[in-house]
């Protein structure tokens, strides 16, 4: 039995994606495979949350979106991650990462030096 | 990408998610929801974003208008009157102007502007072939009695026998004329009107077939016409036959009609008009001299819709603009007020704006603020505008064309949301121009305001100058001289019983004895009976003059006749200018005719007119010229649609001229006139009871002094202006307010400058003189503006000023003195205030 899925912390889901994306074009249901087994079933998306997300980051230009054939003879829709999309990602992984580290330092017990 | 278009692609993107984990052998039902559930998920999160601003926004913008209510009812108030005003007259422009008329396919009704003779007609209708023509005809008063029932008199038109063919109706119950119905001896059938059906009817379908009597003789009903078919007049309550019987006096002269027809299919109106202009008058006709050089062709082919709106188009669409003005002087009232709100809280904006809400935050905010208030406006205009739609159409006189189709419809509405959307979207815009977060720290006006100020007075000038012109024209519309006193003269119409009046003598007999009557009631100086009272229907009398014949062919004279009986000069108080009156005499001896001043001058210029003959159209003898009386005026209006006949011809009831209704009989029913000594007045009952006692088979209405008839005639073209005024005299109050409200907060904001002039040493008078000084340059300025673009658009006013001249000077001077005088009073006093306070306090104030 898998772990408890945790929710998302607001704003996450749009990094997972651009990050999910960086391995290659993916269709919706194909991205929120890849989210739940990387973090080993912790993240379980919502379809009601991911399409939003995916035609939100796709008006910001920072994903391209086509119809194509999928191997099983279905159609989908399959995103790709695009230049400006790459750049964001690397900007806001930049951010997540201070950020994760600064919380990190905060919530560290005090018996240990916080890290510089 | 649309909205739906943009959820279609969802859907079918996440069937393609469901079908997928499926196929993975993931249980649909684990994490993934239902997909309802799903749907609505997302359906939340793009519409939420979105709601939950603009509800922000609007609770924020309701908190903000509660906290100060008496600025909020005055915008409300405003801008309800001016889209209400907009609206409600919108609403009379959309269904009588812009509709088409209730007829199937009234694109192809035409009319001409000349009115024709039976005789001309068949002629017309037999050599037309691109249009379907018919004749109609508003008859004389004709008295109806019902089989078991009271007579009553009742509106008819006569029409031709494809009347109904070429309208395209076909009566609700029973069928429409016989094409025999116009024959000599036929057509004794009578349509009845949707609305007397109804009313005198109480509905009943079983009255097709029964018989009336119409003036005595009997008619079959042979059906009922839809309830929305109003024509040729909205009164019309009956239709008959018309008659056209070519051995009739009236065949070749006198009665005039008007034509309708329709396009038959496929024939343009170009092609109408080439055959028109090809028709050539018949020989035998101009020989003798009985069609006119101008009635053998239909002239002046326009649609129907244009002939039949021609009275009121215009003051509609004056109406409808003088609103639209009264909305624009409202939406600058309102946009002031909300000037000034912004300005006190300028500071609470600059603090929020150095707290990081940004600009456009702001922006959209002071927007939902306006939209509010517009929506609030536009609320209470569109009920204002159903109120005013209702006392409008009780108000306005019954014959206003297609009163009866005004309603306020989904296109009113519509007009109204959209001009509240408008206002508030401008009120929103207006307060940011000029202010960034410092000035509004500082405080004041911002700039705009000399703008404001120009447009509310320049909108308001030019309304008002098009009120004082409309006012002053019906004033001397009232006071115009009528040529005859209506002071302590009643008159009531008198409607004898038909049999009675068969043969005629007898009738004249039961008039005599009535007049007798009447004129021995105590205090009772003149009694006469007479065709119609001024104002009232108008026969027109066509005749030579034995001296001066017409060239051969061409058309007779015109005037306008009238039969009276002895007396008649005296009650109606019509001066007697040269000659004799009337007396008992001419009653049995030779044929008499007395003319007006103006018609003695036309026909005999330089001649002396007493004396001379005149040979009316159809009569055996020659008549002689007795007397010259002075004229009188035929209609409230200094113009009407017979315009060049302004002389009149008067005959006694004994020799009545022709033509009259069946040619061989007097007209039966008359009017009463009867002058009473001053403090001896007549009463309504009096009278009724003198005619009842003198004539008890007669019956006696509009028992009514003759100033209300004369009032009641000028009802209609009062009402028409009135509609104008009230606009312009509500622009008057909303204008004034506004500039005062403009000019004091103007001044008021400047009360710390005002201080400190007054600090440095500068004389009180001499600031007070500068500050009212600039007030009044804006006002002066926004008034030229005004009174130029009012001069301009004079000229469009003229159809409501009567002949009144639309460049009066007076009327300009007032309306710039009233302005000036309402300018320097709002710099001036609050100016004044300002310069009171002690200097220090104004100073510490900020």
């Amino acid at each position: 039995m898998a772990p408890d899925p945790i929710p998302l912390l607001p704003g996450t889901l749009d990094l997972l994606v651009l990050e999910t994306l960086r391995w290659g074009p993916q269709h919706g249901y194909g991205i929120a495979v890849a989210i739940r087994s990387r973090s080993g079933d912790a993240f379980q998306v919502d379809p009601g949350s991911l399409y939003p997300a995916l035609h939100r980051l796709e008006r910001q230009q920072l994903v391209a979106a086509r119809w194509e054939q999928s191997e099983q003879k279905q159609r989908v829709r399959v995103y790709r991650l695009s230049a400006a999309g790459r750049r964001h990602l690397e900007g806001e992984r930049k951010k997540w990462q201070r950020m994760a580290a600064a919380v990190a330092g905060v919530l560290t017990p005090p018996a240990r030096e916080p890290q510089p | 990408m649309s909205f739906r278009r943009r959820w279609r692609a969802l859907e079918e993107e996440m069937e393609s998610h469901r079908r997928l984990a499926a196929a993975d052998g993931f249980p649909p039902g684990s994490r993934d929801r239902s997909p309802e559930a799903t749907r609505e998920r997302v359906r939340e999160q793009w519409a939420w974003r979105w709601w939950e601003d603009a509800g922000r926004d609007v609770r924020f913008a309701v908190r903000g208008l509660r906290r100060s209510p008496g600025f909020t009812l005055t915008a409300v108030v405003t801008l309800a009157l001016g889209i209400g005003a907009t609206a409600a007259m919108f609403s009379m422009v959309n269904a009588i102007l812009l509709r088409p008329l209730p007829y199937p396919r009234p694109q192809e009704l035409f009319t001409a502007s000349q009115w024709y003779t039976a005789g001309s007609y068949v002629f017309l209708r037999d050599h037309t072939r691109a249009l379907d023509l018919a004749a109609y005809s508003e008859e004389p008063e004709r008295y109806l009695r019902l089989p078991d029932g009271e007579a009553r008199p009742v509106e008819s038109a006569a029409v031709s026998a494809n009347f109904l063919r070429v309208m395209g109706v076909e009566p609700a119950l029973g069928r429409g004329f016989a094409a025999g119905a116009q024959r000599p001896g036929q057509g004794r059938e009578v349509l009845l009107s949707h609305a007397f059906w109804s009313t005198a009817l109480n509905a009943d379908a079983g009255v097709v077939g029964k018989e009336i009597l119409l003036d005595g003789a009997p008619y079959a009903v042979i059906g009922v016409m839809p309830a929305g078919f109003r024509f040729p007049s909205p009164k019309t309550e009956i239709w008959v036959p018309l008659p056209l019987d070519p051995a009739s006096a009236s065949y070749w002269v006198g009665q005039m009609m008007p034509l309708v027809g329709r396009l038959r299919p496929g024939v343009t109106l170009a092609q109408a008009k080439a055959e028109q202009a090809a028709l050539r008058r018949p020989e035998a006709e101009a020989a003798a001299g009985r069609m006119s050089s101008t009635a053998f062709r239909l002239t002046g082919l326009r649609p129907l819709r244009t002939a039949v709106l021609l009275d009121v188009a215009s003051i509609l669409w004056l109406a409808l603009a003088a609103n639209g003005l009264l909305l624009g002087i409202a939406c600058v009232n309102v946009a002031n007020l909300l000037r000034a709100r912004a300005a006190n809280r300028a500071r609470e904006m600059g603090v929020r704006r150095a707290l990081g809400a940004g600009r456009g935050r702001l922006l959209r905010q002071r927007m939902t603020e306006g939209l509010l208030l517009a929506a609030l406006g536009g609320a209470a205009g569109v009920a204002l505008a159903a109120g005013a739609v209702a006392l409008l159409k009780a108000w306005l006189p019954g014959d206003f064309p297609r009163l009866a189709e005004v309603r306020l419809d989904g296109r009113v509405v519509a007009l109204g949301v959209g001009l509240a959307l408008a206002c508030g979207g401008i009120f929103g815009c207006l307060p940011m121009r000029g202010g960034g977060p410092r000035q509004r720290m500082a405080g004041g006006g911002g700039r705009g305001g000399p703008l404001l100020v120009m447009v509310e007075v320049a909108l308001s000038a030019m309304l008002v100058v098009a009120a004082g012109l409309t006012a002053r024209s019906l004033i001397r519309l009232a006071a115009f001289d009528p040529g005859f006193r209506s002071a302590g003269v009643l008159t009531a119409r008198v409607h004898p019983n038909p049999a009675a009046c068969r043969p005629a003598t007898r009738c004249r007999q039961m008039y005599h004895a009535l007049l007798q009557r009447v004129q021995a009631l105590p205090g009772v100086e003149a009694a006469a009976v007479v065709s119609d009272l001024p104002y009232g229907r108008t026969q027109i009398a066509t005749f030579e003059v034995t001296e001066h014949p017409s060239p051969a062919g061409e058309r007779h004279r015109l005037a306008f006749g009238t039969i009276v009986s002895p007396g008649y000069f005296a009650a109606m108080g019509i001066p007697l200018e040269r000659g004799r009156e009337f007396d008992a005499a001419d009653m049995t001896a030779g044929a008499a005719v007395v003319v007006s001043r103006a018609a003695a001058a036309q026909l005999w210029p330089g001649e002396e007119a007493v004396g001379q003959t005149i040979q009316v159209d159809g009569e055996r003898t020659a008549r002689r010229v007795i007397g010259v009386v002075g004229d009188v005026r035929r209609s409230a209006l200094p113009y009407t649609a017979l315009r060049g006949v302004s002389e009149g011809i008067y005959t006694l009831y004994a020799q009545p001229m022709l033509p009259c209704a069946p040619c061989d009989t007097p007209p039966v029913n008359l009017s009463l006139v009867v002058r009473s000594a001053p403090g001896h007045p007549l009463t309504a009952a009096g009278l009724r009871r003198a005619v009842g006692e003198a004539a008890p088979a007669a019956t006696v209405d509009q028992v009514m002094p003759l100033a209300a008839a004369v009032s009641a005639a000028l009802r209609g073209p009062r009402t028409a202006v009135w509609l104008f005024a009230v606009a312009a005299g509500l622009a008057l109050l909303l204008g004034a307010v506004g500039l005062y409200g403009v000019l004091a907060y103007q001044v008021a904001g400047r009360s710390r400058e005002i201080g400190i002039r007054m600090a440095l040493g500068a004389r009180r008078a001499t600031v007070l003189a500068a500050i009212t000084g600039q007030g009044m340059r804006l006002a002066l300025l926004g008034c030229l503006l005004g009174l130029a673009a009012a001069l301009l658009g004079a000229q469009v006013l003229g159809s409501l000023l009567y002949g009144f001249n639309p460049r009066d000077p007076l009327t300009y001077a007032a309306v710039a003195g009233l302005w000036l005088a309402v300018a320097a009073l709002a710099s001036f006093l609050p100016a004044r205030r300002a310069s009171r306070v002690d200097p220090v306090r104004a100073l510490r104030c900020e």
